[in-house]
């Protein structure tokens, strides 16, 4: 059985479909008292990617967000935590914010460059 | 302590900030020899480096790739990681160890006292348990930056609710309302975010 740091990094680099990465990480408590992994810019690139490359469909992309989205466990690379926050928001957002489509999914990447 | 060093000015700004004691923020950082693996994030980074990206580790104890940097021609970096600086904005060392049930003034939030923090707006803020006091805390920095402020509701066996809506950029009147249920103990019970149309029917719901 996989820890849940290493069910995080699944998680976020999306190794799997949605609902059984997500599924993976009921078995341990919501609460988390401590960040075990941490979002990377080369995280959020790799998921991006797969889907501008037709991998990943635009629900898939929002569902990978509105995953990690709140999550307790899971922290943002400092030096672009703000961005990474913000990207996040939108994706896992679409209908708040702006529909996942490949421009503007290619208009984030550039952001972050 | 010495107030002139970096590290303690440092605290001293985030004890203004949160709350958060400069003694328990300068014992962590004296313990805290952890960073945060990160690849260069191209084609040439080896899968079991790729597989460290956004890890925490320590020095002390590097996982079995070795620490960044260790194996020829290793391009990983190590970010310093503080997990004081990870935005929890209700600390722990707002409860009083003695009397973790005891109900909470406001006035005992540093942060709210400086305005710091989005109000909380509703009276079931006084009547929570320590430890929902520290969920409270880790739902409120984890949620986007355009939130609203906090309300909270009370629920049967000391359950309270944690709710906050953030508006839509694009479509006025449109907004996601997330919601958290905790148990007296200040385990989280549900986590929900739903999203409203402008007519205030729901769009959808998600469970966290």
């Amino acid at each position: 059985m996989k820890t849940r740091a290493e069910a995080l990094s699944d998680l976020l680099y999306c190794h799997a479909p949605i609902l059984q990465l997500v599924q993976a990480l009921k078995q341990f408590s919501w609460d988390s008292e401590a960040t075990l992994v941490v979002l990377t810019p080369s995280h959020l690139r790799h998921v991006l990617q797969r889907y501008l490359d037709g991998a990943l469909s635009a629900q898939q992309l929002e569902d990978w967000a509105n995953a990690i989205e709140c999550r307790e466990d899971i922290g943002f690379l400092k030096a672009h935590r703000d961005a990474l926050q913000e990207v996040i928001h939108q994706l896992a957002n679409p209908l708040l914010t702006q529909a996942i489509t490949a421009e503007n999914v290619k208009k984030i990447l550039v952001t972050l460059a | 302590m010495n107030p002139s060093s970096p590290l303690y000015q440092k605290a001293f700004r985030r004890y203004l900030r949160t709350g958060l004691s400069i003694e328990i923020q300068m014992k962590t950082a004296a313990e805290s020899g952890r960073y945060v693996w990160v690849t260069q994030g191209d084609d040439k980074v080896r899968s079991e480096h790729a597989a460290n990206e956004g890890q925490i580790f320590s020095w002390n104890d590097p996982p079995g790739t070795g620490n960044p940097g260790d194996d020829y021609h290793c391009r990983c970096t190590a970010e310093p990681y503080d997990d004081a600086e990870e935005e929890r904005p209700l600390y722990p060392d707002a409860i009083d160890p003695a009397y973790p049930e005891l109900l909470l003034p406001l006035s005992r939030f540093g942060r709210l006292l400086a305005g710091l923090l989005r109000a909380v707006d509703d009276i079931h803020a006084e009547t929570l348990t320590g430890e929902q006091v520290k969920n409270l805390g880790r739902f409120d920095g984890k949620l986007p930056k355009d939130a609203g402020p906090i309300r909270i509701t009370g629920g049967k066996n000391g359950q309270r609710t944690f709710s906050a809506d953030v508006p839509a950029r694009n479509i006025p009147g449109s907004f996601a309302r997330y919601e958290k249920t905790v148990d007296r103990a200040g385990k989280t019970i549900s986590y929900t975010k739903t999203t409203y149309a402008s007519d205030g029917s729901i769009v959808h719901t998600k469970v966290k």
